[in-house]
């Protein structure tokens, strides 16, 4: 009798671990599936894959690029996860400008995660028309609006892993960060453009731009390269000037007011001259706001800063060859 | 009666050697991916713009006397015009959009699925070919976009 006593007692703690541990399971599943419901909702969202769910496709950010895809140098934090080495992304951009450069690399998923193609451990990006875009040294330079397939193509086997679209638009506008600046003289200052598709849709890439001093070239400066979508100005002596900048054929126009400062050929003004200039050019400038801004309106330093060749055009190679993505296959 | 034996089994060789001879190929593409801008590719011809691409599971069917039945050794894709329409062997699993057949029992790795783009303007011809024996010829036209 006791024994049966010690049985069932057992029997019965057997049972209740065995509910404890149920309910430990359950309890354990349903904080897993609240953890990745969690996760899906507030993580990085869809990883991109390609077409055929072979690989990975990431847009990578160089340090120094300007590109609305890429945020200081790294590649867009919101749009995916981004690795801390290679800084690439999980997302691609929707929409890149026409005459823009851009890179993509290409990583299998498959074959344990980082596997190559039967064996090759070097992939190539290539695009599937060069009419579409062409290979500019490690980067690819859209040519035409559309989608372009980009294909992981292995050379040593001849074989396609897997391919993405991307798509490309011409740029119907350009929005400067600035509509105007004020500078010290001797100051510097960053400027810098956007591009939009005649939908509104900021364009991702590294834009090719012309940027000019198209009136007060005694007082402002480009300061460095003048072909990406930023630019570097340099205030030189107090006054105004109009720095224009054209990509892809559309323009724009950043009014710079310079006050305040060392002008140039000067030795020095006095701190008491400079202020009152200051305010003086600063109501002058008020006073011509509306003016310069329909100047920028009317285009004629469009047409100035396009002879300079803002088009990023067909420099690159004609034959729809590839760039070759060896690094990052593991 | 033996001259008459003889005379039996080589007609019934020669209906053998015939009816072989007799075989015909068909194919059908099998798991066409989407392409994004209202390109397509299908049985009987393909309109696509440069630059797209889709791959497909071409699916091969021999037709004799002795009934039909799949072929899965020895398919392959050519394209008559590289300049406008290229082809390549898809590495790799099967997933994503086009799910190839599992039980292809092609053996290569890929599920015996294939990959076209369109390169530039102008037509060319893709071919589906078993053991060197054209299954299908489908016209391909590419523009620009």
């Amino acid at each position: 009798m006791a024994r049966e006593d010690v049985n069932g007692a057992v029997a019965r703690t057997l049972r209740s671990r065995r509910g404890m541990r149920g309910l430990r399971v359950a309890s354990l599943s349903i904080a897993g599936a609240s953890l990745g419901a969690l996760l899906w909702a507030c993580g990085p969202g869809l990883i991109p894959t390609g077409e055929l769910g072979n690989g990975q496709f990431s847009y990578t950010c160089s340090a120094g690029s300007v590109d609305t895809a890429c945020t200081g140098g790294q590649a867009e934090a919101s749009t995916g996860y981004v690795d801390p080495i290679t800084g690439t992304t999980t997302s691609l951009p929707t929409v890149l400008a026409v005459g823009s450069r851009f890179t993509i690399d290409y990583t299998s998923i498959i074959n344990g995660g980082t596997g190559s193609v039967q064996g090759d451990s070097s992939y190539t990006v290539s695009p599937a028309s060069p009419r579409l875009a062409v290979v500019d040294g490690d980067s690819l330079l859209a040519k035409r609006t559309g989608y372009l397939a980009l294909l992981a193509y292995s050379p040593s086997t001849q074989s396609v892993e897997d391919f993405v679209f991307v798509r490309f638009a011409n740029i119907a506008s350009l929005t400067p960060d600035r509509a105007e600046v004020s500078l010290a003289a001797d100051a510097t200052e960053t400027l810098s453009v956007t591009a939009q598709d005649d939908a509104m849709e900021l364009l991702a890439g590294r834009l090719a731009c012309a940027w000019s001093v198209t009136s007060g070239s005694d007082e402002v400066l480009i300061d460095g390269p003048n072909d990406g979508a930023e630019v570097r100005i340099q205030a030189v002596a107090d006054g105004e000037a109009t720095v224009s900048v054209v990509c892809g054929g559309q323009g724009t126009k950043v009014l710079v007011h310079v006050a305040g400062g060392v002008t140039v050929g000067d030795g020095g003004a006095e701190a008491g001259d400079a202020a009152t200039d200051a305010r003086a050019r600063d109501a002058k400038a008020d006073a011509k706001e509306g003016d310069a801004k329909g100047d920028a309106r009317e285009g004629g330093a469009k047409t100035d800063a396009r002879e300079g060749g803002a088009e990023g055009g067909d420099g690159g190679l004609k034959d729809g060859s590839s760039v070759t993505d060896g690094g990052k296959n593991g | 009666m033996v001259e008459r034996s003889l005379a039996v089994v080589l007609g019934l060789l020669g209906l053998v050697a015939s009816t072989g001879c007799g075989s015909s190929y068909s194919a059908t593409l099998n798991g066409v991916t989407p392409m994004p801008d209202g390109s397509s590719l299908g049985q009987t011809g393909g309109r696509m713009h440069s630059g797209i691409a889709t791959a497909f599971t071409p699916k091969v069917t021999m037709s004799d006397t002795w009934g039909t039945h799949g072929e899965t050794d020895g398919v392959a894709v050519s394209t008559s015009d590289p300049g406008v329409l290229q082809v390549a062997a898809v590495t790799g699993n099967s997933q994503g959009y086009a799910s190839s057949d599992p039980n292809d029992g092609s053996g290569n790795g890929n599920g015996g699925r294939w990959i076209v783009w369109a390169v530039g303007p102008g037509v060319a011809t893709l071919t589906v070919l078993q053991s060197g024996n054209v299954a299908l010829s489908v016209p391909v036209e590419v523009t620009d976009p």
